[in-house]
C-alpha cells in the first residue's frame, strides 16, 4: 500500500552485473532474501489463528495450521537466513522480490485450508483462490457454507486480508537495513498507486509508521465494533482486519449482515471510507494537518464520487420498485434505500467487499437493483480508492489524470501551437508519470478484457463474467448476477475460470507492472547466458 | 470538422424527408432514426422485414450508408490527416508506391481519388453478387451496404436469405476490402502489388480475423446441443462483425457466451485505419500495445528512450496521445450512453453492447440470455434517440465531433462572459 502519486525511484545496477557474483548480490540474494522475510512474518498470524483454532469449541483444524506455521518458519528461515540484500536492491528484483513473495505466500497461506477441513489437497486450486482472495484484499470466496469452519481458520482467512492490506512486503521493509532507494522502490511496486511518499527519512522508519497507522485504524475499529450490541470480540476484531483493510471477509455467510445493525454498518462504512483514502493524509491529520484531506484533489474527488453515488443509488432505490427474486416487490422506504445504498456504493467504491443484504430477498443484495445502479456500481469498482491506500481499482489520480489527458489533447487539436500543461488539482503532473498511468490504464483494461474473454470461454455468461473480471481486477469481492454478495465464485463452475480470476486477483493487487516484471530477472539471465555461448 | 458534422445531418434530414414524403415510414421520429442509423452506417434499422419496402426506397435506404460511408472515408483520409490529426494514424494516406505518387497529398486531390476509388469498388461488388445469383435490386442494395460497411440488407434474414456460398463469399471479400485501409485500394489501382507487403496492420488485421474465426468455430463445437456451426458461418460472422458491417448468416447473439464476447472486442477493435469502417482501429490496438511495452521497459530503464512503432512507421508522441485520448473518449461516451440506456429499461448486457456496437458503427448488441440479437425494433423510441448521437458520434471517429463540441462550447462561454460583462 501506501504512498502518493509521483517518481519512482529505480536502481537500475544492470549495467554493474557484469559477473555471476554480481548478478547474484543484486537480482538473487535480495529476491530471496525479501521472500523468505515475508514468508517468516506469516508465522505471527498463523500463530494467532492456531491459539484461536485450540481454545475453540468448533476446533478441528490445528494440524493444518500447525503444518503451515512450520513450512512458513522452515522455508522463510531458509530463505532468509543465508542471504542479504546489501546496501541496495536493483530494479529487476524489486519487481521479482514482490511478485515472488505474494506468491509464495499464497502458497503457504493456502496450506490450512487444503490440509484441514475447509477444502481437500485435491482442490488445492479453491484453496489457493481462497488465499490469493485473502492476501490481495478482495473477498471474492469459494465457499458456500463459512460457517461450518472453525473459528481458527476463518480468523487465518481475515488475517490474510490484513496482511495483504498494507502488504507482506511493507512488513518486511520495516525490519530490512538501510536500503537507500531500493527500499522504497520495493514499497511502491507493492503499493497501490505510483510511489511511496517518505514519512521518515529512512525508509523503513516509513513502512513502520504505515504499519503503526493502519494497526491503530484496526484498534479503534475492533474497540468501536466491540461496544455496540451485537459482534462479540470476535467478530469485531476479525471484521475489524478485513474493514482496515479494505478486504471484506467476513466470518459469517451473511457477512456484516448477519448482525442486522445500522451501528455495525456505519463503523464499518466510516472504517472503509477513511481507509480508501491516501495513509498519508492520515499521518498528516494526526500531526494537526487535518486540512490536507481537503487539500488533496484525489480525496476530493473519491469523496466527491462516493456521495454522488450514494444520493443517487438512494433516489432510485426509493423511487423505483425493487423486486426480489421471486418477482415480488420488496418494501422500500427512504431510510432502508439510504441505509442499504450507502453501505453497498461505500463498500463498492472502497473495494471492501462486505455484504449487508439481511437475506437473499433483501435491498442490500445490490444484484436486485436497477441496472443503471449496477452499472454505476460496475464503474465504482472500476475506479476505486485513493492512491496510497488499502483499496483497489484503477485510482481516483489515474481517471483524474487520463481525463484531463484527453480534453488537453482536443485542446492541443485546435490550437496546436499552445502548451497547456497536465495538472492534477494545483499540483503538474510530469509527462512520464503521465504516460505511465496511461500505461497502467491502458494495461489494466487489457487484462480484465482478456480475463473476460477465458472466462466466457468456459461457458460463463457475460455478466457474470465481466463483472466477475472487473471485481477480481479491481479487487472487489462480489460480482453482479450470480456472482453476487449472497451468492459465492462457485457459480463458476470451471476450474480455469476460477483459475483465471485468481491470477486477476493477483495482478491487481500488485497494479500489474511487478508480476508483468517478475520474469524480467530470470530472462535477463537466461539471455545473457545464452549470449555467452553464442 | 464542423462541416463534416453538418453533411452528415444535412444527408440525414434529406432522407428523412425522403422516407416521410414516400410514406415509407409515417412518423417523422422513425424516419430520422431509420436515416441517421443509415448514414452513421449502422446495421440497427427499425425495419423488421425490410422487404415491404419499394424497390427505389430499398435502394436509397442501402444508398444513405453508401453517402455516410463515403463522408465518412473522406473525413478519415482526406481531411483529418491535413487538419492537424495523426497522419501516421490514418491508415496512410501517404503511403507513396514506388515510382507513383502518393495517394493523398492535397486534401482535394485526396478526396477525388478516394470517391473514385469508392465507386469503382462498389461497382465490383455489385456485378459480382449479380455473377453470384443476386437479383438486379438485391445486388445494387446490398454492393452499396457492403462496402459502406453498413450492413443494411433488403431482407429480414439478411444475407443469410440467400444461402448462397457465392454470395457469402463475395461479401466476405468486399467486407475485408472495405475495411481495409484505402490506400491499398490505391496501390493496387497503381499495380504495386509489391509495396502493399508493407502495410503491417492489414496483416495483423487478416491474422486477428483468422485467429478469431478459429476460437469462435471451436467454441461453437457442440455449444448447448445446438448444430454445429461450420467454419463458413463463423468466418462470415466473424468478418461482419470486425469489419463493424452487420450483415448476417445466423443468429450470433444466441451463440456461446465466449463466442459472443470475442466478437463484442473485434467490434471494439473494428478495420483498419484509412478505411470506411468503424471501431478503435488495429492500428491503435499495435500503437497501445508497443506503448505498453515501452512503460514495461521504463519501469526498469527509467531514462529509456523510445519510439512507438507501427510495422516501420513512426508514431509521434502528439499522436500516441491522440490515440490514448480517443480510448478515453469511447469509454466515457460508452458509460455514459449505457447508463442513459439502462435508465430507460435496458439490462446490463443489451446497455453495454447495443452502445459498444453504435460507438463502432454496426449496430446490433446482444442479451444476457443468449436469446439472440438485440435489434432496433425491441427498442423503445427514448433508447433510439439515445443511440442516435452516438451513432453518429462513432461515425466521424469522435474527435471532430469532440472537437466541434469544444469549440461550441467555447464560443458559448465566450459570449455568456460578454453579456454578463454588459
Amino acid at each position: 500500500m501506501a504512498g502518493s502519486i509521483f517518481g519512482r525511484q529505480v536502481d537500475d545496477r544492470e549495467g554493474f552485473a557484469s559477473s555471476n557474483r554480481d548478478r547474484h548480490r543484486f537480482f538473487v540474494a535480495p529476491t530471496v532474501h525479501v521472500i523468505g522475510l515475508s514468508l517468516l512474518f506469516l508465522t505471527p498470524g498463523l500463530t494467532l489463528a492456531l491459539l484461536i483454532e485450540w481454545g475453540s469449541a468448533s476446533s478441528h483444524d490445528e494440524g493444518a495450521l500447525l503444518l503451515a506455521t512450520a513450512i512458513a518458519m522452515v522455508v522463510g528461515g531458509a530463505l532468509w537466513f543465508p542471504t542479504s540484500v546489501g546496501s541496495g536492491i536493483s530494479a529487476r528484483s524489486v519487481f521479482a522480490s514482490v511478485a515472488f513473495s505474494w506468491i509464495a505466500c499464497s502458497f503457504v497461506g493456502a496450506v490450512p485450508y487444503a490440509a484441514g477441513s475447509m477444502f481437500s489437497w485435491g482442490q488445492f486450486d479453491n484453496a489457493l483462490f481462497e488465499a490469493v482472495s485473502g492476501f490481495s484484499a478482495t473477498g471474492s470466496t469459494v465457499l458456500d457454507d463459512i460457517e461450518r469452519n472453525g473459528a481458527g481458520i476463518l480468523m487465518w482467512r481475515q488475517i490474510t486480508q490484513f496482511y495483504g492490506g498494507m502488504g507482506m512486503v511493507v512488513l518486511a521493509v520495516t525490519v530490512l537495513p538501510v536500503l537507500g532507494v531500493g527500499g522504497l522502490s520495493l514499497m511502491s511496486a507493492e503499493a497501490p498507486g505510483l510511489a511511496t511518499d517518505r514519512l521518515a527519512p529512512r525508509v523503513s522508519e516509513t513502512a513502520r509508521t504505515l504499519w503503526k497507522l493502519y494497526l491503530g485504524i484496526t484498534v479503534v475499529v475492533t474497540t468501536l465494533l466491540w461496544a455496540v450490541p451485537g459482534p462479540n470480540l470476535y467478530d469485531a476484531f476479525a471484521h475489524a482486519l478485513t474493514t482496515a483493510s479494505t478486504g471484506g471477509f467476513s466470518t459469517y455467510n451473511a457477512s456484516v449482515g448477519h448482525f442486522d445493525s445500522w451501528l455495525v454498518e456505519t463503523i464499518i462504512v466510516v472504517g472503509l471510507f477513511l481507509c480508501a483514502i491516501n495513509f498519508t493524509l492520515h499521518h498528516r491529520a494526526l500531526r494537526g494537518d487535518v486540512g490536507g484531506y481537503w487539500r488533496s484533489a484525489d480525496t476530493r474527488m473519491y469523496a466527491y464520487i462516493t456521495a454522488a453515488a450514494i444520493a443517487f443509488a438512494t433516489l432510485l432505490n426509493w423511487l423505483q420498485d425493487v423486486r426480489d427474486t421471486q418477482g415480488d416487490l420488496i418494501e422500500t422506504g427512504f431510510t432502508a434505500a439510504l441505509r442499504d445504498s450507502t453501505f453497498n456504493v461505500v463498500t463498492l467504491a472502497s473495494s471492501g467487499g462486505f455484504g449487508n443484504a439481511r437475506g437473499e430477498d433483501s435491498l442490500g443484495n445490490f444484484v436486485l437493483w436497477s441496472p443503471p445502479l449496477q452499472l454505476v456500481l460496475l464503474l465504482l469498482m472500476v475506479i476505486g480508492g485513493s492512491a496510497g491506500s488499502t483499496a483497489g481499482g484503477a485510482k481516483v489520480f489515474r481517471v483524474q489524470v487520463a481525463f484531463s489527458y484527453a480534453v488537453r489533447s482536443v485542446k492541443k487539436l485546435r490550437h496546436p501551437s499552445s502548451i497547456v500543461p497536465m495538472k492534477l488539482g494545483q499540483a503538474p503532473v510530469p509527462t512520464d508519470n503521465v504516460h505511465r498511468i496511461i500505461g497502467f490504464l491502458t494495461t489494466f483494461l487489457a487484462i480484465t478484457l482478456i480475463g473476460t474473454l477465458l472466462v466466457t470461454a468456459t461457458g460463463a455468461p457475460f455478466k457474470e463474467s465481466v463483472s466477475a473480471s472487473i471485481s477480481a481486477m479491481s479487487n472487489m469481492g462480489p460480482a453482479l448476477g450470480g456472482a453476487g454478495p449472497t451468492s459465492n465464485f462457485l457459480f463458476f463452475e470451471s476450474r480455469f475460470a476460477r483459475m483465471v480470476l485468481t491470477t486477476l486477483m493477483m495482478i491487481g493487487r500488485l497494479e500489474i507492472f511487478a508480476v508483468l516484471l517478475m520474469f524480467a530477472t530470470p530472462a535477463a539471465s537466461v539471455r545473457k547466458r545464452l549470449s555467452t555461448r553464442s | 470538422m464542423s462541416a463534416a458534422i453538418t453533411a452528415f445531418l444535412t444527408v440525414a434530414a434529406l432522407s428523412t424527408l425522403l422516407y416521410v414524403v414516400t410514406r415509407t415510414l409515417t412518423r417523422v421520429d422513425d424516419a430520422l432514426y431509420e436515416s441517421v442509423a443509415g448514414v452513421s452506417t449502422n446495421a440497427l434499422s427499425i425495419f423488421e422485414d425490410p422487404s415491404v419496402i419499394s424497390d427505389g426506397m430499398l435502394i436509397w435506404r442501402a444508398g444513405t450508408q453508401w453517402l455516410g460511408g463515403l463522408a465518412a472515408l473522406g473525413l478519415a483520409v482526406g481531411l483529418l490527416p491535413f487538419l492537424g490529426g495523426s497522419r501516421e494514424l490514418s491508415g496512410g494516406p501517404q503511403l507513396r508506391a514506388r515510382g507513383n505518387d502518393a495517394l493523398a497529398t492535397r486534401p482535394v486531390k485526396a478526396l477525388k481519388r478516394v470517391a473514385a476509388i469508392y465507386a469503382i469498388v462498389t461497382s465490383g461488388v455489385a456485378i459480382a453478387f449479380l455473377v453470384a445469383g443476386m437479383g438486379p435490386r438485391d445486388a445494387v442494395a446490398h454492393s452499396l451496404s457492403t462496402v459502406s460497411t453498413g450492413g443494411f440488407s433488403t431482407w429480414a434474414d439478411s444475407i443469410g436469405h440467400f444461402d448462397s456460398w457465392a454470395v457469402e463469399f463475395v461479401a466476405i471479400g468486399a467486407m475485408v476490402g472495405a475495411a481495409s485501409s484505402v490506400a491499398i485500394a490505391w496501390l493496387v489501382w497503381r499495380r504495386a502489388f509489391g509495396d502493399t507487403r508493407r502495410a503491417f496492420e492489414l496483416q495483423v488485421y487478416l491474422a486477428g480475423i483468422s485467429g478469431a474465426t478459429l476460437w469462435v468455430w471451436w467454441l461453437q463445437q457442440g455449444h448447448d446441443g445446438t448444430d454445429e456451426t461450420g467454419i463458413r458461418e463463423a468466418l462470415f460472422t466473424v468478418v461482419s462483425v470486425a469489419t463493424t458491417t452487420g450483415h448476417r448468416v445466423a443468429d450470433w447473439g444466441s451463440w456461446h457466451p465466449g463466442a459472443s464476447a470475442l466478437l463484442l472486442v473485434m467490434l471494439v477493435i473494428g478495420g483498419t485505419a484509412g478505411s470506411v469502417a468503424g471501431g478503435l482501429r488495429w492500428i491503435r490496438l499495435i500503437g497501445m500495445g508497443q506503448f505498453i511495452w515501452r512503460e514495461l521497459q521504463r519501469q526498469l530503464h527509467p531514462r529509456l528512450v523510445r519510439t512507438v512503432k507501427v510495422g516501420r512507421t513512426k508514431i509521434s508522441e502528439a499522436s500516441v496521445d491522440r490515440m490514448h485520448a480517443q480510448m478515453v473518449y469511447v469509454m466515457t461516451l460508452g458509460a455514459v450512453a449505457s447508463l442513459v440506456l439502462a435508465l430507460f429499461g435496458e439490462g446490463i448486457t443489451e446497455a453495454i453492447t447495443l452502445t459498444i456496437s453504435a460507438i463502432s458503427t454496426m449496430g446490433p448488441g446482444f442479451d444476457d440470455s443468449q436469446q439472440g440479437i438485440v435489434s432496433a425494433t425491441r427498442l423503445s423510441r427514448p433508447e433510439r434517440a439515445v443511440l442516435m448521437p452516438v451513432m453518429l458520434t462513432g461515425r466521424v471517429f469522435l474527435y471532430p465531433a469532440f472537437v466541434a463540441g469544444g469549440a461550441a462550447m467555447t464560443e458559448v462561454a465566450r459570449r455568456a462572459r460578454a453579456v454578463s460583462r454588459r
